[in-house]
């Protein structure tokens, strides 16, 4: 197919396409959907699309197309060239990324037995991570299970042309427990790069005691309280305050919360968080970004210090710094903006349990984070999962309780960071504790 | 090609409960976008492909191919075939089809003025002065994000029960969002216009006007005061009655939730579940709303759906399946993404009706709480009953009247809870919230709206 890249390529720039670039995606997933405690239906799903970026005297034209044939690509380049002359300049974009030398070569992206993995067996996964919930308890199950494979490839007018093969196993399940009027539901979920990490059996039985231990739940007065987040609750959190905070193409725009404030202690001393998109057998890993630059690893926050934004090839031409290599597209027609690959943060030097047992008072969430709402740093969310400490001791789960407070606060309020941390397919996490946050009750 | 399809379909036997559908979608659309006043990108997505259905012994089975090749197409569905009665040998809940009912009818869309008409160009020149007044309303409006979005797709399916059905549907969407910041205090506002109706729809929209309102209220909040926390009384305005009644109540009345044992509604048909002043509906034949649609994707007929009458619950939104096991009429709420996703149980444009109180009467209904005002979505979880959603912003109710602003808050309750605690129920009905709905994994368009009510009890959690 390479020649046909290049002969696409080639046609773009005849057209009159000062650059041009090519994104192809060709891969299939297969999905099992549950309902019910049973198997709802079983899908084979064909994932292949072409998306063109043409740049013509800075004027960019961006051209999509689910078809992959030699004419359709024709086709789309013409139509990503002819947008690409009607678009007034975009003076701040400079270039496409590229050539480069060397890429890394990360093992385990695509793994065999998972891309061979037969549809039967998919499907006994799912039954087993049902048997698994229903074991012990009398709830409903529902989730899904799926295989997913894609080539990735990226050719672009500067010499970029690459290729990786990516596949993983992923699943979620959900489970509603139920006692006389009183209702619980939760969840849990996995995605692994091999057959051998994938545990469907402790999806299913996780849900199921997650539920369990939320029945019973009952609201609280309004009042200020200490929140503990667990690992998950913590990755999340901080994930999504770091992606907006960060983020070069926030900083552009103005809105990054922590724009011009490389430099400054935004955190809590003991916390140091990276993005590593090399880490082997991470299923955010993979060898480059979805411009075709190579993957490396990333210090976002170093003892709670912010020390650098992500960025992509046209953030880093616009604020004149190294190109982090963080480029996404989202979906196969948008256009690539920085993201986060794999965050991993160092541990503290708590006890999780230690940090529960000196929580007087205080709230423990599981996984349920405090993520930034409505694009601005406030803070306003409902406790999916969430339980009440009293005296050192989880009381009992939460009903109708939600969070206020503000991402500073939030940093700033960091007040125990646990010494275990979790490893989920190379996404890494401690524990952490905040000192006060204003805790809103339905009583 | 209908009848070609419908040739694959006869080529294979079924037996009596099983089922097959052959959907072919052909869609493409544009998006323009303007950010801090430089292009930020113009897009064309062009998307076809297959999705087949088959339910072989009571087993599903879905395949989907980015081909409109027949023999691709037939191959596909021998695959399907085998993927359903590969899942009929290991599932417990048997899938079930409705009997006799076939649809066979065709739908064009008849623009006044169809948007694919409209030179890029001029689309362009209405998302820059969108943006470029939104921008220039004062320095502490530090970002924009303009934009229009156009998509228009056809649609052929054709299944085992007979029916044939031919359909267009087609939407245009005009969006602007602003970010003001001072310091560390940052406010996002945004405005956004759906519609399946045509370039006349943009045209009655003034963007200069607008913009200057949206950058207006997006300044204003930088100065107004954190919102409060606790639960509280309150009044929604037209847009978050709109999400409010689409995510508490009207995913709970997807019949799939129902069977699946996911909703907090189940076993609750006929019985009194809200205060005498709701009445709830579910129509996406309403003319030119972002949910309209006049053929679901299992090629249906779309109905208006009553789904609370005087505070009693009154309906389900069905697909064929669902209506097949609750031996139900079905009404058209089945809808799929694309072609690549299985048709599932979906609303169109959910609203309450309009009730008779003013606006003045609602504040005072409640005396003392926050108006909440301008939608920012939100979810539900249909099992337990609880739902949350963001408004952009609002102001305080201080003796029955509106007093100072507030900055975006969300909020959250249990979905029957609200519903009977609902005092006043406003007069000015109107569609505010044109949004995308998410469910497993599949985004469709949809509209929601209401007149302003008054709720009492709600937790609001401000800071």
């Amino acid at each position: 197919m390479g020649n046909n890249y290049h002969k696409a390529i080639n046609h773009g720039l005849k057209k009159g396409a000062d650059q041009v670039e090519l994104f192809v995606l060709e891969g299939y997933s297969d999905v099992v959907q549950l309902e019910k405690n049973a198997i709802k239906a079983s899908e084979s799903k064909s994932v292949t699309g072409l998306g063109v970026r043409a740049y013509t005297k800075k004027g960019l034209g961006i051209a999509t197309t689910s078809l992959i044939d030699e004419d359709s690509t024709k086709d789309i380049v013409n139509k990503a060239v002819k947008l690409s002359k009607l678009s007034p300049p975009d003076k701040l974009f400079k270039t496409l990324p590229g050539p480069f030398e060397k890429y890394p070569a990360i093992d385990g992206l695509s793994n065999e037995g998972v891309s061979n993995l037969s549809a039967d067996k998919l499907t006994e996964m799912a039954i087993h991570a049902i048997d698994s919930a229903l074991e012990k308890h009398d709830v409903v199950v529902s989730g899904n299970l799926t295989r997913s494979h894609a080539t990735e490839t990226i050719y672009n007018s500067l010499g970029v042309e690459v290729t990786q093969n990516l596949s993983s196993l992923s699943g979620v399940i959900f489970v509603k427990a139920e006692k006389k009027d009183d209702i619980a539901t939760s969840w849990d979920y996995q995605k692994t790069r091999s057959v051998k990490e994938f545990d469907p059996e402790r999806m299913g039985s996780t849900a199921s005691e997650n539920a369990i231990s939320l029945l019973g739940s009952k609201k609280i007065k309004s009042q200020e309280l200490p929140i503990i987040l667990d690992y998950r609750g913590s990755l999340d959190t901080l994930s999504s305050i770091i992606s907006a905070g960060l983020d070069a193409f926030e900083v552009i725009l103005g809105t990054a919360y922590f724009k011009d404030r490389l430099g400054e202690q935004i955190t809590n001393e003991e916390i140091t968080l990276i993005d590593n998109p090399l880490y082997l057998g991470g299923v955010g890993s993979s060898n480059f970004d979805d411009e075709g630059v190579p993957h490396k690893e990333l210090t976002l926050i170093e003892a709670g210090v912010a020390k650098a934004y992500f960025s992509n090839s046209y953030c880093a031409n616009v604020l004149g710094i190294k190109n982090t290599g963080h480029a996404s597209k989202g979906s196969l027609s948008s256009k690539p903006h920085p993201d986060l690959t794999q965050i991993q943060i160092s541990p503290g030097s708590w006890a999780v349990d230690e940090i529960i047992a000196e929580t007087k008072k205080g709230l423990y969430l599981k996984d349920s984070s405090l993520e930034p709402s409505s694009g601005s740093p406030n803070i306003s969310v409902l406790i999916d999962q969430g339980f009440l400490i009293e005296n050192g001791e989880i009381s009992h789960p939460l009903k109708e309780t939600m969070v206020g407070t503000n991402i500073f606060d939030l940093l700033k309020n960091i007040n125990a960071i646990s010494k275990e941390v979790v490893n989920e397919s190379g996404s890494i996490s401690p524990a952490i504790r905040i000192a006060n946050a204003k805790i809103a009750g339905g009583e | 090609m209908l009848d070609k399809i419908k040739h694959i379909l006869e080529k294979h036997s079924f037996k009596t409960g099983d089922f097959a559908d052959i959907r072919l979608q052909k869609g493409s659309g544009t998006l323009i976008t303007i950010q801090n006043g430089r292009p930020e990108q113009i897009n064309y997505e062009k998307e076809i492909g297959v999705g087949i259905r088959a339910l072989i012994d009571g087993g599903w089975g879905f395949v989907s191919v980015v081909s409109f090749d027949l023999t691709e197409i037939e191959e596909a569905l021998q695959k399907a075939i085998k993927v359903a009665q590969a899942t009929a040998k290991k599932t417990t809940e048997k899938g079930m089809m409705i009997e006799d009912f076939a649809v066979v009818g065709k739908h064009k869309v008849n623009y006044k003025k169809n948007p694919r008409d409209i030179s890029i160009e001029q689309k362009y020149e209405v998302v820059q002065e969108y943006e470029k007044v939104t921008r220039e309303y004062s320095d502490k409006i530090v970002s924009t994000n303009a934009s229009i979005k156009e998509w228009f797709q056809k649609e052929i399916i054709v299944n085992t029960l007979g029916t044939k059905v031919e359909t267009e549907y087609g939407n245009l969407n005009l969006a602007c969002m602003a970010t003001s910041r001072e310091g560390d205090t940052m406010q996002n506002v945004y405005s956004a216009m759906g519609t399946t109706n045509g370039w006349e729809e943009v045209e009655k929209l003034n963007v200069t006007e607008d913009g200057l309102q949206l950058a207006k209220r997006a300044i204003e909040l930088l100065k107004a005061k954190k919102p409060p926390s606790g639960k509280m009384d309150i009044v929604m305005d037209q847009s978050l009655v709109g999400v409010y009644v689409h995510e508490s109540f009207g995913h709970a009345e997807e019949a799939d939730a129902i069977l699946a044992k996911d909703s907090i509604l189940e076993g609750k048909m006929g019985k009194k579940i809200g205060c005498e002043l709701i009445n709830i509906y579910d129509d996406p034949t309403l003319p030119g709303l972002r949910g309209s649609y006049f053929y679901d994707s299992e090629g249906t007929k779309a109905i208006k759906r009553d789904l609370v009458k005087d505070g009693v619950q009154t309906g389900y939104l069905h697909s064929l399946e669902t209506a097949a096991k609750m031996d139900a009429k079905p009404n058209g709420a089945a809808r799929a993404m694309n072609f690549n996703y299985r048709p599932i149980v979906r609303m169109g444009n959910t609203y309450i009706d309009a009730g008779d109180s003013s606006f003045e009467e609602l504040f005072e209904s409640i005396k003392n709480g926050v108006y909440l005002e301008k939608s920012y979505g939100g979810y539900v979880d249909t099992a337990k009953g609880e739902f949350y959603f963001s408004a952009q912003g609002g102001h305080i109710i201080r003796n029955g009247e509106l007093a100072e602003a507030i900055q975006n808050v969300s909020m959250s309750g249990l979905c029957l809870e609200v519903l009977q605690r609902t005092v006043a129920v406003g007069k000015d009905l109107r569609f505010d919230f044109p949004g995308s709905c998410g469910k497993q994994s599949q985004w469709v368009p949809v509209h929601a709206g209401g007149p302003p009510i008054a709720v009492k009890e709600i937790v609001v959690g401000g800071q």
